[in-house]
């Protein structure tokens, strides 16, 4: 009854419910995009990180990762091996040799991170294959990959020869000649000022290795990170450290928690601009109503009643607008998370934050969940004052109010 | 003024509605005033504490250098040029520069670091490198074969203060050169890129090491403020141009700060107009109620012969009057918020940091009380208010007395 009474009221003054309403779908459809496509970003900066070089999981030997020399190589290479075949989870994976370096052309020359690679596999769990503008990517030994941004500073091209220059493990300074065959692009500008591709046999004729650094692996979800964390360090144990994305790059990691504790702010900053607007019509619609609300007591409704049929009314208007507002919000996010936004007049920006140009925004649960709690939260905090005035009127003097 | 005194009447009619409409606006307007104040401080922060380390306000480059940043596009640093910046009197400091890719070795361990040839004298005026020492000392004139190098680097290292290094390098000449170095200190300049890679020397030591006599990569100059960099621009690249030399800006050199600053300002901007748009929807309302309560009076008003445009007019003056008192309680509030952010900033710990630190940028926001924060805040609300008095207006402008006086 209650509520068909609070659903008759709310369309006594149609223009004005209105305007409030929009105000509400605006605020849940701003936050809608604005979250999304935050979290978009934030999740594009990480995936690129995971995608373009990192994995999902990495295995050294222990402490290579506060201490990245050549001496901190796997020695067992092949238990490792048959440990990761042996998990299911497991996509795929690949074997490198990693070392500073400094790269040289006729030209100019640059402090590079050198990365042998196995070229074949490599191309199961990066995407760095797929990034060539240029060439081809490298097969055989002899031959370097490098980035748009490096060649040009070395002022290089394809087909030219650079000379790579790396510490051996008995610390002696080896250098080697190599041929550009492929030149390559990715969204993370940072990566590209520093990473080369070799194959890993050149890799460790250069640092006089027959060892590998690194095992990197994909795995068939994202999800199941830690769980074959665990199963891979109970089974080979100490000798070697098993890291996770989070682990070696834990700063995207902190952003995303920094995120998260922040955002509630902006849900907060809209809830307090439409709660004056829920406060203003609902103390109008109460002060219209007096004399109603005198007969409603004068006939016996308590104050309690009256109290919730005004509650329950900013309610409905923040729940009808928060509804219009996602449904809303979904028909702008759907084409979105599709075709994404090209922030191109930013493009330098965020291929400095790893991000790429086109950001595609990504609804959560707990965006979802937001969006849905906060304006009829806010609704019902807006009507507290009004109803509270509601339940002062005396009948009598109520009966008499024009 | 007869209208105003109806106006200021009208709006105190009904008070706890015009008091939560003030509030409103108090509320936009002091949340735009803050937000801005921390975003425009703080981008000024950084330009100038960034600007003032890498690049300089305005700097003087060798005409390619941007595009090719290699020794051989280094340059002759003659009388010449000396001359020249100490003719403008706006350029209130200097300082000359040598960079060069190099590799680094210990013997056992050896990375890509890049070489600061520097002039410890003048960077102790110019840029906060000397007091980021984190252990030994900073160099001084004297200082030759020593060097200081980044925090991280010598963790990598794995070396000792005092001990000698290996750097490795090609000259101006193209050849292959190695030298050994003693670390004499280690600086933590904040940004992780750097701190791995950086490593001070005298310019001197620098120039003879790669072969490149009274060569420098870039002249980086300090104005008195960000303001005048277009101007001092200008004059250097006419007065420099026939020696083959450009002045460039800090924004031309470092475009990924540039372009951060932009999106976080734009997506600032964003935030706000919408939250502004949201509390012009409560203005609207209640002007469209205090017009539509007084539809009957009003149509009495007009039956005895005033016009439509002079109630149009009254209206106006209170959307205005409410819009301006708003504002002003919000500059007020906001402004001392801003205040207390410029005398204490706000400084983050922890990971927080870390996240800055990654970009280089101090994990530092200040305030500002720059007065176009306070006119473009006060403009915009004001326009959003009118704007959303239209309706009520228009719907005013169109009552016809008879209407009016049988409304109810």
């Amino acid at each position: 009854m209650i509520l068909k009474l609070a659903w008759r009221n709310i369309w006594r003054n149609k223009r004005r419910t209105l305007v409030v309403l929009i105000s509400i779908i605006v605020s849940v459809v701003v936050l809608m995009l604005l979250d999304t496509l935050s979290i978009g970003m934030l999740k594009q900066m990480l995936d690129n990180q995971i995608s373009l070089h990192i994995s999902h999981i990495q295995i050294h030997k222990n402490g290579y990762k506060d201490d990245k020399t050549v001496k901190n190589y796997i020695s067992d290479e092949l238990t490792v091996e048959k440990t990761i075949k042996e998990i299911e989870e497991v996509k795929s994976y690949s074997k490198r040799v990693i070392s500073y370096g400094l790269i040289n052309s006729a030209y100019n020359s640059s402090g590079i991170i050198i990365v042998g690679i196995q070229p074949d596999k490599e191309k199961s769990i990066t995407i760095i294959s797929n990034l060539i503008i240029e060439g081809k990517y490298i097969e055989r030994n002899g031959e370097i990959l490098i980035s748009k941004k490096l060649a040009q500073k070395l002022k290089t091209e394809i087909g030219d020869k650079l000379v790579l220059m790396a510490s051996d493990i008995d610390g002696n300074v080896a250098s080697e000649v190599f041929r550009v065959v492929g030149i390559f692009e990715s969204p993370h500008s940072e990566f590209d000022k520093t990473h080369i591709y070799i194959t890993i046999s050149d890799a460790q004729r250069m640092l006089k290795i027959d060892k590998i650094i690194e095992f990197a692996l994909i795995l068939k979800d994202q999800k199941y990170v830690n769980v074959v964390k665990e199963k891979i360090s109970k089974k080979i144990g100490n000798p070697y450290e098993v890291l996770t994305y989070a682990e070696v790059v834990p700063f995207i990691g902190i952003i995303i928690d920094m995120y998260k504790q922040l955002i509630w702010i902006y849900y907060l900053i809209f809830g307090v601009a439409v709660v004056f607007g829920i406060i203003n019509i609902m103390l109008m619609s109460v002060f219209e109503r007096m004399r109603e609300f005198g007969v409603l007591k004068a006939i016996g409704m308590k104050n309690k009643n009256i109290f919730s049929l005004i509650v329950l009314e900013s309610f409905i208007i923040g729940v009808l607008g928060t509804v219009i507002g996602i449904i809303i919000g979904f028909a702008l996010y759907i084409p979105l998370s599709k075709y994404g936004i090209d922030l191109g007049i930013f493009a330098e920006s965020l291929a400095w934050f790893g991000s790429g140009r086109v950001i595609y925004p990504v609804l959560t649960w707990f965006t979802l969940f937001l969006l849905f709690v906060t304006m009829p939260f806010i609704a019902i905090l807006g009507a507290i004052y009004p109803a509270l005035k509601s339940t002062k009127f005396e009948p009598v003097e109520a009966l008499k109010h024009i | 003024m007869l209208f105003l005194k109806l106006a200021w009447r009208n709006i105190w009619r009904n008070k706890r509605r015009t008091v939560i409409t003030i509030l409103a606006i108090v509320f936009a307007t002091m949340l735009t005033i803050i937000m801005r104040g921390i975003q425009l401080g703080s981008y000024d922060y950084f330009i100038k504490t960034i600007a003032g380390d890498y690049s300089g306000f305005v700097q003087i480059q060798r005409e390619g250098y941007k595009d090719d940043p290699s020794l051989r596009k280094t340059f002759l640093y003659t009388d010449d040029i000396k001359n020249i910046l100490n003719s403008i009197p706006e350029i209130s400091f200097y300082t000359q520069r040598l960079y060069a890719d190099v590799l680094i070795s210990s013997g056992e361990n050896s990375y890509g670091g890049v070489i600061y040839g520097i002039v410890p004298e003048n960077e102790e005026k110019f840029s906060s490198f000397h007091i980021k020492v984190k252990q030994g000392k900073f160099l001084n004139n004297q200082s030759s074969n020593e060097i200081v190098i980044g925090d991280k680097l010598f963790e990598n290292l794995k070396i000792k203060l005092g001990d000698t290094l290996v750097i490795l390098a090609q000259g101006f000449d193209g050849a292959l050169w190695s030298m050994k170095f003693k670390v004499v200190g280690t600086v933590k300049l904040g940004y992780t890129e750097l701190d791995n890679m950086v490593i001070f020397m005298n310019l001197k030591t620098a120039q003879e090491f790669l072969s490149a006599e009274n060569r420098v990569s870039a002249i980086p100059i300090l104005l008195p403020e960000l303001e005048k960099i277009k101007e001092v621009k200008e004059e250097l690249t006419k007065r420099l141009h026939n020696k083959g030399l450009v002045a460039m800006s800090w924004d031309e050199i470092m475009v990924e700060l540039k372009q951060s600053i932009d999106f976080d300002n734009a997506s600032g901007i964003l935030f706000l107009a919408f939250l502004i748009i949201v509390v012009a929807f409560g203005i609207l309302n209640t002007v469209s109620m205090s017009v539509v309560e007084r539809f009957n009076e009003f149509g009495i008003s007009l039956a005895i012969g005033f016009k439509n445009n002079k109630l149009v007019l009254i209206v106006f003056l209170e959307i205005i009057i409410m819009t301006i008192i708003g504002i002003i309680l919000g500059s007020f509030l906001g402004g001392l918020v801003n205040y207390y952010f410029i005398k204490n900033p706000i400084v983050f710990g922890g990971e927080f940091a870390s996240i800055y630190e990654e970009f280089g940028f101090e994990p530092k926001l200040v305030s500002s009380l720059k007065p176009r924060i306070f006119i473009n805040t006060a403009i915009s609300i004001l326009l959003v208010s009118l704007i959303s008095g239209i309706i009520p207006l228009y719907r005013v402008y169109k009552l016809e007395p008879l209407k009016g006086i049988r409304f109810t």
